[in-house]
């Protein structure tokens, strides 16, 4: 019967990778109003202390949204508890509501969003979120005996769902969402940060990694923007550049390794201790990326520069796996 | 949707009372007469042949056309195989005088006995009403009959076995001749009633409502894992091998056990042969051959079968990234130690694998992620029956089995993944079966099941208390842990069933007592069950069952680490109540109401609990799970006779969960009408056959928008409920046949099978664009032409 359950779910997924030649838009290539990133600053904090929303919009033609509510687009957030999922097989999940991502609506509480579109989680979020809940309360939303609830908080924390809701005139909103850790930690406030800002090499396809150029958004006063560290570098129009993150820890720059560890808890109940990743994740409006993501080892990625010359965006953001995120935009010149 | 439903429910519930009137007027004034034997055969042992003891007796149940001549022969109680043979050929040598309704011959079917009294043999024609068409027993000088004269308008042949509410058996040509089963018998369960289809032809049955998981498949008595092979392919047996095919849509006899909803029984046995034989089977996909060895003049038979697929051989030059491959292989031996004692050794596997290397468009799947599956099982079953008496009968039969499945998949960013999946099965079975003169038939039988896994899979830390799945890389070893798991199922069944008859009555009770342990559960559940049927006339039979059915849970849900270790077995009870009417034209009709409600299902849940020591567990499973399943089933069939079968199924059925909240919501595979028609006709040598299939679409969530995750750098879905449906299913298949022979020791057919001539393009699910702004069709197969040749060398 296990193998009817394996075979019948390997046989509909490799069905579904095998039978199909789906004429679809990829992900990396942007060509929609639509998020690409949300960083909360910090991502992983004491239940005590307030963290920074901000979000990362564009147009389908790759220019910035912005929260302006007199032309019709307002950012709203709001924060809530998900009990956690499980995975589950075909036919043993009852779920009579269908599936639900971010805050649904259920149980959330909404943030104040200031001029620029960020919002502000503020410090005891945890006892807001489930108004007027007592920790056997939350314990129970979340499945879990109060004792370890405690000791989530205190090794784990627990996880906490924000949610953007961009409202555009006569278009449909965009909806993302993120997660922050909150701890009760006597240690420190502020208990784990976001990746560095993101730094990468540029080289043509075949040439030797010392003619590489270097791009970065570290050092900047927009950290959201990234600039050539040496003179700008004009891509040719078709061909293909190899676009290669700066290894973590950056030795030649001296950092130290950002990688931060953590705990959680795995399927036997048992508390296990990770580290971070570093996952690239690149976009822009033309040309194309040989894959969606990369990571290590084998985070390069391929770029084939647009046909057409011009300034084409390209953004890369940086997870860490653990909510903490950073990103940058170029513009790249293509003759 | 719901219009065209009851549109449906009309038209069958109006052919359903056309019928019944129909029985009400052939019943009325009938002047039937009988067949006679005209030519009686002796029925001479070979020269060589091993003697029988005097007073060795061969049944057989012979078909009688209208001409007088037989046109089936199927033995009923034999005795050696070549001597069963032997009473076969020589069977379709027999005349008759046809059977007649007022003058005009009609076809008619009979019981025949072959009586060895010494060195020579006598033939026998009996009259049991059960078994008697149109028939009164015939008693010329060369034939003795043994029962009173007694005659019957229409008798009820192929009834369920005692114990049995529905039981559907389906013989010869009616299981290799299917359309669009390319001649493989376990695919024509498909078509039949209580039955909804599976995405891709899959194999898995969804019977009245039960997930896939709760029917179970048993060889000679014992479970088998699969059925069929990947790719739409055949069985994991040579259809030569199987004797019949019980199916049993609920509400199955007290000898089996352990599996909630439906059984798919095969029973098993030599090819028939009077000497050496040679066959070979190719077609577009596979080829195979069997070859049956008898030895000690016909006292004992040796029989190997080898199939292989070629798939290997042919994606490669029809595209890249597929590869597939199977194959399956069966040796026999049978042996007949004493006249009333016979043995059988079966040894069977089968090995399926497939490799994927391949995209299907950016931004549903990585570019260079691969997929490796590979699974195999190998069975033996030993079996010694033994035949104390006329009225006894001892069948002990034990089995040994082991599977294996391999899965890996390598995906950019992640380390490569192994699951290895192992099993070893041991079971034993013994029944005594009783014949306590004509009123009482007793069975007492115990079944004895072992099952020993051995898992190793690599898991990932789950989503949840401190861990935020990543963009990619789920299986990256920090985050993945190595799990073994080896859980032990032991189950022993001691089960009893009688069998009252009075007059038109028919009381069956069977109780079975399922003694399991496994992970933390010792338990004991008692499933009583009761058949009723009633003969209200020669025509109509009305009947009734109720019973109570466990099912364990599934291995993977009682491991202590991966699952929860008390989960109580599941349950259901079933009940179900119909008719069988028996028309002209050796039509019959079967109608029932059926209901289930399922119990103690298993459901996946988040939960971590505190144990009594203070350590903390996830309990991944609970046993809360409760479900029900409601339905009309009808079957009209035609027999086999005159060369024409065939058969109309329709399910009407709800099948439903009740989540933890108490609402009641559609199961995920519940589809509310499914059709079948299936029609085949020999005319000369060649057989013509067409198999139409409609079925309502499973349920569907309907999309509402999506979200952006922002952590995992993809989109997720947001859906309402089950409230939707993807659209309906329609295929029609078609096959041809033609025998022919070559000489005196050569003979065989060719077939053209396709399936899906008209190239539906049927919707089995949906892709979706990365954002969900874009959507595609998941196609079910497409038109599946397949040309096949058999060759029988003798």
């Amino acid at each position: 019967m296990t193998r009817r359950l394996l075979t019948f779910a390997i046989g509909s997924g490799l069905a579904l990778v095998s039978c199909v030649d789906a004429d679809f838009a990829r992900p990396s290539l942007v060509q929609t109003a639509r998020v690409l990133s949300m960083v909360a600053d910090p991502p992983v904090l004491g239940v005590d202390v307030p963290t920074t929303l901000s979000a990362w919009v564009v147009t389908e033609t790759g220019a910035p949204l912005s929260h302006d509510p007199s032309a019709g687009v307002t950012f709203g957030w709001t924060a809530c508890l998900v009990p956690e999922s499980v995975p589950g097989l075909q036919g043993m999940q009852y779920d009579a509501d269908g599936s639900q991502q971010g805050c649904g609506g259920a149980a959330s509480i909404p943030l104040t969003t200031d001029d620029s579109g960020a919002a502000r989680l503020p410090a005891g979020l945890l006892a807001q979120v489930v108004t007027g809940a007592s920790l056997s309360s939350v314990a129970e939303i979340l499945g879990l005996p109060v004792s370890l609830l405690m000791e989530a908080l205190a090794r784990t924390g627990v996880i906490v769902t924000v949610e953007l809701r961009v409202e555009q005139p006569d278009q449909e909103p965009l909806i993302a969402f993120k997660r922050v850790v909150l701890r009760d930690s006597p240690h420190a406030e502020v208990i784990g940060s976001n990746p560095p800002p993101p730094r990468f090499s540029v080289r043509l396809r075949g040439e030797d990694e010392t003619a590489a150029t270097w791009i970065s958004a570290r050092d900047r006063a927009e950290p959201w923007q990234c600039t050539w560290e040496d003179a700008p570098r004009i891509l040719q129009a078709g061909q293909t550049y190899v676009l290669d993150p700066v290894n973590v820890p950056d030795e030649r720059e001296g950092e130290a390794d950002w990688r931060e560890r953590y705990e959680v808890v795995d399927l036997t109940g048992s508390f296990l201790t990770l580290r971070e990743q570093p996952y690239y994740a690149w976009y822009s409006t033309a040309g194309r990326f040989d894959q969606e993501q990369t990571t290590e080892p084998a985070d390069e990625e391929l770029w084939r520069a647009p046909s057409t010359p011009g300034l084409h965006p390209l953004w890369l953001v940086v997870r860490d796996g653990h909510a903490g995120a950073s990103a940058c935009r170029i513009d790249l010149e293509v003759e | 949707m719901r219009c065209a439903g009851l549109q449906w429910a009309r038209w069958f519930a109006l052919a359903w009372c056309l019928g019944a009137i129909t029985v009400v007027r052939a019943q009325a004034a009938p002047v039937l007469s009988p067949p006679h034997l005209r030519v009686g055969i002796e029925l001479n042992l070979p020269p060589d042949a091993e003697p029988l003891p005097p007073g060795t007796e061969i049944g057989l149940l012979l078909t009688i056309d209208t001409t007088g001549g037989v046109t089936e022969a199927v033995i009923e109680h034999g005795a050696r195989d070549d001597i069963n043979a032997l009473a076969r050929q020589r069977a379709s040598e027999l005349r008759f005088e046809p059977a007649a309704r007022n003058g005009v011959p009609i076809p008619s079917r009979v019981r025949f006995r072959f009586v060895i009294p010494g060195a020579t043999t006598e033939a026998v024609q009996d009259a049991l009403p059960i078994e008697l068409i149109e028939v009164a027993p015939a008693t010329p000088a060369s034939v003795v009959a043994t029962e009173p004269a007694q005659y019957s308008a229409r008798g009820v042949v192929d009834r369920p076995a005692p114990g049995a509410a529905t039981q559907i058996t389906l013989r010869q040509q009616e299981l290799t001749t299917v359309p669009g089963t390319f001649g493989e018998p376990l695919r024509v369960v498909a078509t039949l009633p209580g039955v909804a289809r599976t995405p891709f032809g899959l194999g898995y049955f969804l019977v009245r409502g039960a997930s896939f998981e709760n029917t179970g498949f048993f060889v000679d008595g014992f479970p088998v894992p699969i059925l069929y092979h990947l790719g739409a392919g055949p069985a994991v047996l040579s259809s030569r091998l199987v004797q019949g095919l019980d199916f049993y849509p609920g509400g199955y006899p007290a000898s089996y056990g352990r599996f909630l909803g439906g059984v798919i029984a095969l029973k098993t046995g030599p090819p028939p042969s009077d000497g050496l034989r040679g066959e070979l089977e190719i077609d577009l996909f596979r080829a195979s051959a069997l070859t049956v060895i008898p030895f000690q003049a016909g006292r004992g038979t040796l029989t190997l079968a080898y199939r292989r697929s070629y798939f290997d051989l042919i994606l490669p030059l029809v595209t890249d990234g597929i590869d597939l491959f199977y194959q399956d292989w069966q040796a026999r031996l049978d042996y007949r130690l004493l006249p009333n004692v016979e043995l059988s050794l079966f040894a069977f596997g089968s090995e399926d694998s497939l490799s994927i290397s391949t995209s299907s468009g950016a931004g549903v799947t990585d570019a260079t992620s691969n997929t490796d599956l590979n699974y195999r099982f190998q069975r033996v079953i030993g079996t010694l029956k033994w035949r104390i008496s006329d009225r006894a009968r001892l069948t002990w039969s034990s089995t040994i089995g082991l599977d294996r499945t391999l899965l890996g998949r390598v995906t950019p960013g992640d380390n490569a993944q192994r699951t290895r999946l192992g099993g070893q099965t041991f079971g034993e079975r013994v029944e005594l079966e009783l014949q306590s003169g004509e009123l009482l038939t007793s069975s007492l039988g115990v079944d004895a099941l072992a099952l020993v896994y051995d898992v190793t899979t690599p898991l990932p830390v789950p989503e949840g208390i401190g861990r935020i799945e990543p963009p990619i890389g789920m299986f990256d070893m920090d985050n993945t842990r190595v799990l073994s798991l080896s859980p032990v199922t032991l189950s022993v069944a001691p089960y009893v069933q009688e069998v009252l008859r009075l007059g038109d009555l028919e009381l069956t009770s069977g109780l079975r007592v399922d003694a399991l342990r496994y992970a933390d559960v010792t338990t004991v559940q008692v499933d009583p069950r009761v058949v009723t049927r009633f003969r209200l006339s020669d025509a109509v039979t009305v009947k009734a069952a109720t019973g109570l059915f466990t099912q364990p849970p599934l291995p993977f849900q009682i491991d202590r680490d991966l699952g929860n270790p008390e989960l109580r077995p599941q349950r259901s009870w079933q009940t179900s109540a119909g008719v069988e009417l028996t028309l002209p034209y050796a039509i019959e009709l079967q109608s029932q109401l059926f209901y289930s409600r399922m119990r103690r299902l298993g459901r996946t849940t988040a939960q971590i609990i505190e144990q009594p020591d203070g350590s903390r567990r996830r309990l991944v499973f609970v046993d809360d799970g409760e479900g029900r399943a409601y339905g009309w089933e009808v079957l009209l069939r035609r027999k086999l006779q005159r060369g024409l079968y065939g058969w109309l199924s329709y399910t009407l059925s709800w099948s439903e969960r009740i989540a933890t909240n108490g609402e009641v919501i559609p199961f995920l595979f519940d589809q509310r009408h499914v059709m079948n028609v299936a029609l085949s006709y020999q005319w000369n040598k060649w057989r013509f056959g067409t198999r139409l299939q409609l079925a309502t679409g499973r349920p569907d969530r309907p999309l509402q928008g999506a979200a952006f995750d922002a952590d995992e750098n993809d989109y997720d879905a947001i859906r309402g409920g089950l409230t939707g449906r993807i659209p309906a299913f329609q295929q029609l298949d078609v096959r041809i046949d033609r025998e022919f022979r070559w000489g005196e020791h050569v003979q065989g057919s060719w077939y053209l099978d396709i399936m899906n001539v008209l190239n539906a393009s049927n919707t089995e699910s949906y892709l979706y664009q990365y954002d969900f702004q874009k959507r595609a069709r998941l196609p079910s197969l497409p038109i599946l032409p397949t040309l096949g040749l058999r060759l029988e060398l003798q």
